[in-house]
């Protein structure tokens, strides 16, 4: 299929150095929006339907719309197919009643799906639209047995659940993994058992799918109305500009925004630059769909699920020491050497503190590793989020400013033997900028600003001091700061170690505004003709992952292929 | 005699204005004359006070007018104002008379940074004899720190210990020299403070480091023992490289799955921690000395359960 990978990894030092932008601005250059109008565009290609993104809710969209007829280009700006749902575990949210769940004894309904996730009782369900968890909930029985159609096998375990995510019944089920072979599967996760049946599913019934095609621009009649007539794209290896124009419809399936600054600040300024993307470097939630589509006129919708007290959007990193440390990147994947590192996870954290910028504690280290809420009980775990993204008080210029910053774990020798860390390549990179060892914890604080986001010094007293105080603290037998319980263990024998634990970004709940059929809806509530979007790009669902997402994107499919086709 | 040309002296890249004593520097000099001579082959000097500290000969820039040479000098060992000067001796050759040229170049020495560690510092310490600690110190330029003098106060200030630097960094530090230091067990019950620093003497060039404040518990005597053995719950095997908890007070036990741990009489939690295997902690009350069994079942790693959270939801 001729698939490129990516360029080698970037010299180490390259990128470390960075300019003086203070921490916590956030340079919001994006796609500068070009007002073209539709008849200035030329068309290098055309097809019925025209999908963005050939991730979870992309491939399904695109098979689906094919299925009923239309002809189908996809375009991809990765060098492969799958984005997230590539690297995702492949445990899929899909109820009401299917086939699996009949098979183990489940009963389940369309409505039991809709009302379980239109629950006002928990944090996940209470902001949903209700217009398109209907939708969603009507099509769950059809879309997985779209999946089993088109060559996606499911291990025959009865489907389990998830509470956090208002999803009450037993609804998830797991894919079986594709193969053994890191090129084909890229990080060896079920997702792969997914994407690549879909791909090939795509591909057998004559989906043509453009890689490293990325969209930059969604063309429509006239720049804020008439129908949307197709995009523009760069041919990321080829250079060109690539129009494509949509017979019938364009759906844009970009994945969410949590990679785009401009976006997802929208939603929380305080997600400045410093926080990684999970699933980076593989593939990005670009923003692109919501940025491009808002461009023309597109709407945001129920932003109140995009609020960061929700499940899985911003999290404490489950493996430290890397720079995307959500889920474990493994060595020998086509992308490993872009992510740099696998990380370490932490069993205890009585064996760092977590330090901001400025070489101070915050919060009680303990407090909420992924600790999911039960029916809805808040989760401790976003206290400690939100102090994170308020961790220091830096001074610049006689003027104080509250930033978030890199947060650091700090740790000694002594608690790399307590958690059986090997503190070599490929857990960690000594080179990359997010693990440092020193002989003492000032050559460790001055060490820090070879990090890109560590735009400011650490003071190396501070550091000194903040350590100092906590081995106190153990002394004590109390953290008269934070409350950490019964702080256990002195950070004092050498050498010192930094790992980067900066909060992760991952799930988009929210995104542009569509209606049950999956159209995009404008700013003043009306549809955009020709225009769907899907998966976490759309707004409107707070569910994570691959359910959503495959629904949507069918919706969005079926009624594509049902729209006129422009002359 | 052919004409008189009057060369420029300059550094691409000037001194910074303050120096590490006794550090090397690499000053790089350019050497330009302003008819344009190829000035490759002539020699430069740096001088202090007369005193010729690096010398070398220019060499022709291959796409620039200047000729350039690199001198390794090292900085005075004093602390204070210097001058040097960069010298180009008069010189004539073919049609023209180079005449001699200087630029002085101003800087201070500075100490050098060092930085302290204090670790292996017992807490609880022992009730009676001796408390040891290790003192290490690191200077930011990585000196050899061997043979210097490293000194424990009280929280009066009272010197009440101190050690000589070894001639080996710490296992597994690129520069940190250290010592041994016994302390005098201290009189209270409670939590102290104990302060290192660096004292010198300064042979080589000077190194100035914050004090490191540091604290320890002095408890109660540990009048008894506590012999704490760990098997697995499966196999009944002893398992080794188990932390044992009793309290405050910590160790690990052996191969035969064994810890001894001195305890004051009381009441206390017995935990155990090590990856991949679990045992809710038990409660033993210490009035003199006690033996406790403990049976650990396997458990998943951390790691294991990290790699497996996105497929398993283990609350789901
Ligand atoms: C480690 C991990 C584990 C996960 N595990 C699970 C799980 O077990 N169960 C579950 O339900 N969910 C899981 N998820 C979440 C799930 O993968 C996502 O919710 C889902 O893939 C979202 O689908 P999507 O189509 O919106 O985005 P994606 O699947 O990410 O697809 C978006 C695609 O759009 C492309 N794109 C973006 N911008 C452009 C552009 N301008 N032009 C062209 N292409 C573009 C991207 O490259 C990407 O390929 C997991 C995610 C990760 C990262
Ligand atoms: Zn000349
Ligand atoms: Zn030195």
């Amino acid at each position: 299929m001729g698939r490129k990978r990516p360029e080698a990894a970037v010299g180490r030092r390259a990128f470390i150095r960075n300019g003086a932008a203070g921490v916590g601005a956030t340079a919001l250059a994006g796609l500068a929006p070009r007002v073209v109008s539709a008849q200035e565009t030329t068309w290098h290609r055309e097809a019925d339907v025209v999908v963005v993104g050939s991730g979870a809710s992309g491939l399904p969209a695109a098979i689906r719309a094919r299925d009923l007829g239309a002809s189908v280009i996809v375009v991809e700006e990765n060098f492969d197919v799958g984005g997230h749902g590539m690297i995702s575990q492949g445990s899929v949210a899909l109820g009401g009643g299917t086939s699996m769940q009949q098979r183990h004894g489940i009963e389940d309904s369309a409505d039991q799906v809709y009302l379980e996730n239109t629950r006002p009782d928990h944090v996940h369900t209470r902001y949903n639209d209700r217009e398109v968890v209907r939708a969603f909930a009507d099509h769950n029985v059809e879309a997985f047995d779209f999946l089993v159609e088109n060559g996606v096998r499911f291990v025959d375990a009865r489907p389990h659940r998830v509470p956090a995510e208002g999803a009450f019944t037993f609804r998830r089920q797991t894919v079986a993994p594709w193969s053994q072979d890191l090129n084909e599967t890229i990080n060896n996760t079920a997702g792969s058992g997914l994407m690549r049946a879909l791909e090939r599913s795509a591909r057998a019934k004559g989906v043509e799918i453009l890689l490293q095609h990325r969209m930059t621009r969604i063309v429509r009649e006239e720049p804020l109305a008439g129908r949307v007539l197709g995009i523009a794209c760069t041919d990321l290896d080829g250079g060109g500009e690539v129009n494509i124009r949509a017979r019938q419809a364009v759906i844009a399936c970009t994945g969410g925004s949590s990679s785009n600054l401009a976006v997802r600040t929208i939603y929380n300024p305080l997600l400045t630059e410093e926080y990684q993307v999970g699933c980076e470097p593989y593939s990005r939630q670009s923003g692109d769909a919501e940025q491009q589509g808002m461009a023309i006129g597109g709407s945001l919708g129920a932003t109140n699920n995009m609020r960061t007290e929700s499940y899985l959007a911003l999290c404490k990193p489950l493996w430290i020491g890397c720079r995307y440390g959500y889920d474990r990147w493994k060595p020998g994947g086509p992308v490993f050497d872009k992510a740099g590192a696998s990380g370490m996870a932490v069993s205890d954290y009585q064996d760092v503190i977590l330090v901001n910028m400025l070489g101070e504690r915050f919060y009680d280290e303990t407090v909420g590793t992924h600790l999911f809420a039960m029916e809805g009980a808040h989760d401790p775990v976003f206290d400690y989020l939100a102090a994170a993204l308020s961790s220091a008080v830096l001074e610049v210029d006689g003027v104080r400013h509250r930033v978030g910053g890199p947060i650091w774990a700090v740790f000694d020798a002594d608690a790399a033997v307590r958690e059986e860390w090997e503190l070599r390549h490929p857990f960690v990179d000594s080179e990359n900028g997010y693990f440092f060892q020193a002989d003492t914890l000032e050559e460790l604080a001055g060490r820090l600003t070879e990090n890109a986001y560590q735009k400011h010094p650490m003071p190396p007293a501070a550091l000194r001091a903040t350590v100092a105080r906590y081995n106190t603290f153990v002394d004590l037998g109390e953290d008269r700061d934070f409350g950490k319980p019964e702080p256990r263990y002195k950070l004092q024998k050498p050498p010192f170690y930094a790992a980067w634990a900066t909060p992760i970004l991952h799930d988009t709940y929210a995104g542009l505004r569509v209606n049950g059929r999956s159209q995009v809806l404008d700013v003043f509530g009306a549809v955009i003709p020709g225009f769907y979007c899907a998966g976490e790009s759309a707004g409107g669902f707070a569910l994570h992952g691959l359910g959503r997402a495959i629904v949507g994107g069918y919706i969005a499919g079926t009624n594509a292929a049902e729209e006129p086709t422009g002359a | 005699m052919g004409p008189v040309h009057r060369i420029a002296l300059s550094l691409p890249e000037p001194i910074p204005p303050e120096v590490a004593a006794g550090a090397r520097l690499a000053l790089r000099i350019h050497a330009t004359c302003p008819h344009g001579c190829d000035l490759g082959g002539l020699p430069v000097d740096v001088a202090a006070d007369g005193e010729v500290l690096a010398a070398g000969e220019l060499v022709s820039g291959a796409d620039s007018p200047a000729a350039a040479v690199e001198l390794d000098v090292p900085a005075p060992a004093q602390v204070g104002e210097h001058a040097w000067s960069v010298g180009f001796p008069r010189h004539a050759s073919g049609g023209a008379v180079h005449e001699s040229s200087s630029l002085t170049l101003r800087f201070r020495t500075v100490p050098h940074a060092g930085s302290l560690a204090v670790w292996d510092v017992p807490s609880p310490t022992p009730a009676t004899g001796p408390v040891h600690v290790k003192v290490g110190v690191r200077c930011a330029a990585g000196c050899a720190l061997a043979g210097r003098r490293v000194e424990v106060r009280d929280e009066a200030g009272a010197s009440v210990g101190g050690g000589t630097l070894g001639e080996t960094p710490w296992p597994g530090t690129s520069a940190l020299y250290w010592a041994s230091v016994e302390l005098p067990a201290p009189a209270a019950e409670g939590v102290h403070s104990r302060t290192a620093v660096l004292v010198g003497p300064d042979a080589g060039p000077p190194h100035e480091a914050a004090p490191a404040t540091f604290t320890f518990r002095a408890g109660k005597a540990p009048a008894h023992r506590a012999t704490v053995r760990v098997i697995d719950e499966g196999t009944r095997a002893p398992v080794a490289g188990v932390e044992v908890r009793i309290g405050r007070y910590m160790a690990s036990t052996d191969e035969h799955g064994v810890a001894q741990v001195a305890l004051p009489p009381g009441a206390f939690e017995v935990a155990i921690r090590k990856n991949g295997f679990r045992a809710e902690p038990v409660r033993v009350a210490v009035d003199g000395d006690v033996a406790v069994e403990i049976e650990a079942a396997t458990c998943p790693t951390q790691a294991e359960l990290n790699e497996r959270f996105f497929e398993e939801y283990p609350w789901g």
